[in-house]
């Protein structure tokens, strides 16, 4: 979507309201160029003493204040039709961006840090906000005052007319010039205060560290920097605003003043009257508000400008075109289907050396697979190639007969489920994370229950106050490590899938609940093929298949007995986990 | 039409501008100056109507009407002052408050960042400081010279007819009850927004953080709909906030027209009985403008300054947050003297600790001593308590109940700076900054070279991969280390700790994730350090520990086992149950992982 496509797609959202808008402000502004012309009338009436005067001067004052109340009631309807908009759209946005978000690969989310995005849409919505609302409202306020106005002092007096508004066209274009450098502050500014959210968002998720190392001085300064980055560009903006905009309004001062002299140099000369002169006073006024708003508005269309940019960013991102379909219902029964993966290379972009190289094996229906790597081997590598978290090129991994790349990946997900190396909770409560991912699923409590049990959670949870209602508290900081996991495995092991990919997830759990939680598992997942990513031999050796997983290839396969005879590396290891098992007996 | 309270938050905000009282005072200067050209516009208006216009007079009115475009040049000198120079105060000083809450928040108990979202703190820090800065630096400071103008105004109005300013005045009382009456339900209104906003923001911010989790679970919808429900909720809020506020704007909008036409009315007869002159009265319409726009602009002004007033709360709030070292008697430098210079030893007594008042205990009576040169091993099932242990050590948390005794002294009773470093710690969870590799081991510190951060790396043998790497020691680490594998995070945490060079080393599941080639080398690492330091480690495999001069086997917060490896074999207690565990690994195997027939 360009930028125009952009502004017109959300105008036209609320046309109806736009539109009905526009009637009222027009009619407000009618009803303001009207009412000076009765107090022009009334004011030439004053000073006659005859009755006929008297009651045609209270007919008018009347007509001043009907015109008046009328003006209140639609003035009301004006604000509401014109400002509500920048905030349905504001809402709208808020939806749209975050369902972006949401469907948007791991490669974009590397780019750009979650500070970033939610600065986007904190700080730049209120920017397209106002350009929707009180940007709309006064650009249309503008335009009628500005020209009904001028109209009205031209069927008074020409002359007079255009004299006045020499000070306030002088002074257009000083205000034009302060415009333009102040787009740029602004772009500058709003730059600047997203650098500094990022560094503090860093700062306080390391919060622990840097009390315990003492580096406060150092982050201050850090910061220190950022902010004072920021308070420059504010003051340029502030000098530009406090005496470049406000001419137009001292302009507007001298205007009256023209109108005054030149005004009343007319009116000894007869050719003009003071209620007249006094019309055009309160024409002046009119065109004070107006053009004070210039400045305003002149503000809020760089903040809508540069925001829309900046939420566009986000919008515009491709969503690969797969994943762009609905997925299709989950089958119910398992599917039977092998997991290949054909001759699968990988390097991170920007990175020359392959992370992978030329991986192949297959993972039958209900077979158990294990890998095996040194540290940098690439198996989470492997694994975000396998559940499509990293976008892998077409043609090497199938599930059946269809390639993986090709699937949506929310298809993709209802089949493989990943329990990732760190886990990730909510901060909600025990159960709603075990719940996560399950929404409109009918799963009733035994079933939590139960995967509760499985995950050898079931103890730890009884002995919280809240049971599985306490709350894990932000990432789940309540809780230990180990119980990170655990509750991360019961909350995979909840929702049906024919895949399970465990990495590394057993690292903070002790060999005593390793052991039940495995044993458990492969009770319940007979039917479901696993893969188990571990650098623990004791977590793989009893698995159908072991591929032991180095510098990116795969170096040695086969059960535990065959590698233990075929493979030094995979023999060198199990001999030092041996070691430790001996050393300690 | 300001609260008590109110007034109480712009003086604490004077109180912080005070280094800037110089700046601030030539803008106030600009008030007398401000005023009395204001004055002089509509003064000079009603002479040049009555003393030339009404009468036919020319001679002098080029004169008058000179003075007032000098009047006018002055009044713009005069109002861009006082503007630049506040809001130049105004601006540094939230600069400043900026610096100040930031160096708080890291003065601020872990409690505080248990209960608190990271997402709302950040928002302190931005989102309300530009609040303030746009609202009441920008906004409210030039209301108050309207204000002022307004008042002054009204007073030369008196001054010169003050029956007619009368009639303009009794306006007055109906419109600011129908302000305060909106003002108030706006009030409560922005209050609903506020909290529904930051509510929204901080499920936002989760999902975000853990986009990788809600993808990998399909959950897309499932968020969305919530976070939906948090959008609706502020938008409904924020539509009966705008209606009430163009209500308000309106009215008062309106009553501008409305006093003109009661002024010609009540003037009318006035001027033909020659009590007012028509100069007087044109003046009094052309100047109504002036006399309400600033309540005009108020009320259009009043959601800004809700929102700066509520940001003035939220700051506030974090100021009055109690700092971590509130109402602790720390002892200070001078009394402490060399008694940190080396560690002695580090004593438990009855410990207790909860997360929270009404929390479980997470440890329950311990009592355990370590001594320089020792080697003290926590061991227990996950949840027992040993990572709560080394947090207390290293005042992560400081509400514990009994004492914990470093060198003999309170461990509350001493500052972070006094005490941590003496230890040197091994975190579970990595924080790297984005800078450089050598950076995120030396962590910056003047006294760390290059050559000790090298000795480190090579010392956890990380210096192999680290090489390897594009750049080296150079390498710049994205977001807490997203450019690095696990494994290879936990290296260099672990080079950081050696780095640091603590007397005291803290080891908390160091060998995890790490594969077993690697773990055999940080093994390596790990019993020259049990050779030379003083540890304290936490570890699952139980070789690493068993040469430790004491373990402690820890179930449920409580210690159920103590002793070196030999006391507690022959104890034939938990510790040697987990034990035969390990030793049994290769024969269970087979039973445990027998998959049911089908």
């Amino acid at each position: 979507m360009t930028k125009r496509q952009f502004i017109l797609h959300y105008f036209l959202l609320n046309k109806w309201s736009y539109g009905f808008a526009v009637v009222c402000i027009f009619l407000v502004n009618w009803l303001q160029v009207e009412i000076p012309r009765y107090i022009q009338q009334a004011i030439d009436l004053l000073g006659q003493a005859d009755q006929a005067a008297r009651s045609n001067l209270n007919e008018h004052v009347l007509w001043v204040v009907a015109f008046s109340l009328i003006m209140v009631g639609v003035r009301i309807l004006s604000r509401m039709y014109a400002l509500n908009p920048g905030r349905i759209i504001e809402a709208t946005l808020k939806n749209d961006l975050f369902f972006r978000l949401n469907r948007l690969p791991n490669a974009y989310h590397q780019r750009f840090p979650s500070g970033k995005l939610i600065s986007i849409i904190n700080n730049d919505l209120n920017g397209i906000r106002a350009f929707y609302g009180i940007g709309f409202l006064q650009t249309v306020n503008v335009i009628f005052a500005l020209s009904l106005t001028p109209i009205w002092m031209w069927r008074i007096s020409p002359t007079l007319m255009l004299y006045s508004v020499i000070p306030v066209a002088l002074a257009f274009i000083a205000f034009n010039q302060g415009f333009k450098r102040m787009r740029k502050y602004h772009v500058e500014r709003m730059q600047r205060l997203q650098t500094l959210s990022e560094q503090l968002m860093n700062y306080l998720s390391g919060i622990d560290l840097i009390k315990n190392q003492q580096m406060g001085t150092w982050v201050s300064a850090e910061i220190e920097r950022e902010n004072d980055r920021l308070l420059d560009t504010i003051m340029r903006a502030t000098r530009i605003q406090t005496f470049i905009l406000p001419l137009l309004d001292y302009a507007n001062d001298l205007m009256k003043v023209v109108i005054l002299g030149f005004g009343g140099y007319m009116i000894l000369q007869q050719g003009l009257t003071l209620g007249e002169m006094t019309a055009f006073l309160a024409y002046s006024a009119l065109l004070a508000l107006p053009l004070a708003q210039l400045g305003r508005i002149a503000v809020v269309y760089q903040m809508g400008m540069v925001s829309i940019e900046s939420v566009q960013s986000i919008l515009n991102a491709e969503i690969p075109e797969t994943d762009r379909t609905l997925p299709q219902p989950a089958a119910s029964a398992p599917t039977e289907r092998t997991l290949s993966v054909r001759h699968l290379s990988f390097a991170y972009p920007n990175q020359e050396s392959l992370t992978l190289n030329d991986i192949s094996f297959d993972i039958g229906p209900g077979e158990k697979v294990g890998v095996l790597g040194s540290i940098g081997a690439g198996k989470t590598t492997l694994v975000n190639c396998i559940n499509h978290h990293l976008d892998v090129p077409e043609g090497h991994i199938f599930w059946g007969e269809e390639d993986v790349a090709r699937m949506p990946r929310r298809q993709w997900r209802g089949t493989v489920r990943t329990i990732t190396q760190e886990p990730y909770l909510f901060s909600d409560t025990v159960e709603a994370n075990v719940r996560f991912g399950t929404d409109g699923q009918p799963i009733d409590q035994h079933q939590v229950e139960e995967v509760l049990a499985l995950s050898q959670l079931s103890d730890d949870v009884s002995r919280f106050q809240d049971g599985d209602q306490t709350l894990v508290g932000e990432k789940g900081i309540m809780l230990s490590g180990g119980q990170k996991q655990r509750l991360s495995i019961a909350r995979a092991l909840l929702s049906p899938a024919d895949l399970i990919i465990m990495d590394n997830v057993l690292s903070a759990v002790d060999y005593e609940t390793e052991r039940k939680i495995l044993s458990g598992l492969f009770n319940r997942i007979g039917r479901q093929s696993v893969l188990v990513v571990s650098h623990r031999i004791s977590a793989l050796e009893n698995l159908d298949q072991i591929l032991v997983l180095h510098n990116g290839e795969i170096v040695a396969r086969g059960t535990h007995e065959a590698l233990l005879s075929s493979s030094d590396y995979y023999r060198e290891t199990w001999e030092l986990q041996q070691h430790a098992v001996e050393e300690s007996a | 039409m300001i609260k008590g309270l109110d007034i109480d938050y712009i003086r604490r905000f004077v109180h912080f501008a005070k280094p800037y009282k110089t700046w601030g005072l030539i803008g106030i200067a600009m008030l007398p100056l401000s005023i009395a050209t204001n004055l002089l516009f509509p003064w000079l208006t009603i002479k040049i109507i009555d003393n030339y216009l009404s009468v036919g007079e020319y001679e002098g009115l080029a004169f008058l009407v000179g003075l007032m475009v000098v009047v006018v040049i002055f009044n713009y000198i005069a109002d861009s002052c006082y503007s630049y120079f506040l809001r130049k105060t105004g601006q540094y000083t939230l600069f400043d408050i900026r610096m100040l809450l930031f160096r708080r928040i890291l003065k601020l108990p872990r409690s505080y960042f248990d209960r608190t979202p990271t997402g709302v703190t950040l928002a302190r820090l931005t989102s309300d400081l530009e609040a303030i800065s746009d609202s009441f630096v920008m906004g409210v400071l030039s209301m108050v010279r309207d204000l002022i103008n307004t008042i002054a105004l009204i007073i030369l109005m008196l001054v010169i007819d003050w029956k007619l300013t009368l009639i303009v005045l009794t306006v007055f009382p109906p419109v600011l009850y129908i302000t305060k009456l909106i003002r108030n339900k706006l009030r409560s209104m922005y209050q609903i927004t506020r909290s529904a906003l930051a509510k929204g923001t901080g499920y936002l911010q989760e999902c975000l953080l853990g986009v990788k989790t809600v993808q990998l679970y399909g959950a897309e919808e499932e968020v969305e709909r919530r976070y939906a429900d948090y959008t609706q909720e502020f938008l409904q809020a924020q539509l009966k906030s705008n209606k009430y506020d163009a209500v308000l704007f309106s009215v008062i909008t309106g009553v501008t027209t409305i006093t003109i036409g009661l002024i010609i009315w009540y003037g009318s007869g006035q001027v033909v009985q020659e009590a007012v002159t028509l100069g007087v009265l044109i003046a009094f319409i052309n100047n109504m403008e002036k006399v309400f726009v600033p309540l005009r602009d108020f009320t259009g002004q009043i959601a800004a300054i809700q929102r700066s007033f509520a940001a003035f709360d939220h700051i506030d709030e974090l100021f009055q947050e109690p700092l971590e070292e509130d109402g602790r008697e720390l002892i200070s430098k001078d009394a402490l003297g060399d008694r940190l210079q080396t560690f002695q030893s580090l004593e438990f007594k009855d410990v207790s600790f909860r997360y929270a008042k009404d929390a479980p205990w997470v440890l329950k009576n311990l009592s355990f001593r370590l001594d320089k040169g020792h080697q003290l091993a926590l061991v227990g099932t996950t949840g027992s308590g040993k990572s709560t242990i080394l947090r207390l050590i290293s005042k992560v948390y400081q509400d514990y109940e009994g004492s914990i005794l470093l060198n003999g002294i309170e461990l509350s009773s001493l500052s972070i700076e006094d005490a941590m470093p003496l230890f040197s710690l091994m975190q579970q969870d990595v924080t790297l900054f984005e800078e450089s590799i050598a950076f995120n081991i030396g962590l910056g510190k003047p006294s760390i070279g290059d050559e000790q951060i090298r000795e480190a790396a090579r010392y956890v043998y990380a210096d192999g991969f680290i090489k390897a790497l594009p750049g080296g020691y150079d390498m710049a680490l994205s977001g807490n280390g997203g450019n690095l594998s696990a494994g290879q995070t936990q290296l260099i945490s672990f080079a950081r700790a050696v780095a640091q060079g603590g007397q005291v080393m803290m080891l908390d599941e160091a060998t995890s994730s790490v594969d077993s080639v690697t773990e055999n080398l940080i093994q390596r690492a790990i019993s020259r350090l049990f050779k030379e330091r003083t540890v304290i480690a936490i570890a699952h495999r139980l070789s690493t520990i068993r040469h430790s001069d004491t373990i402690l086997v820890l179930d449920q917060g409580r210690i159920v086992e103590q002793g070196n490896h030999e006391q507690l074999l022959a104890q034939n207690g938990v510790y040697a149950g987990l034990l035969q565990q390990t030793d049994d690994e290769p024969a269970s195997h087979q039973a445990r992982y027998e998959l049911p027939k089908l």
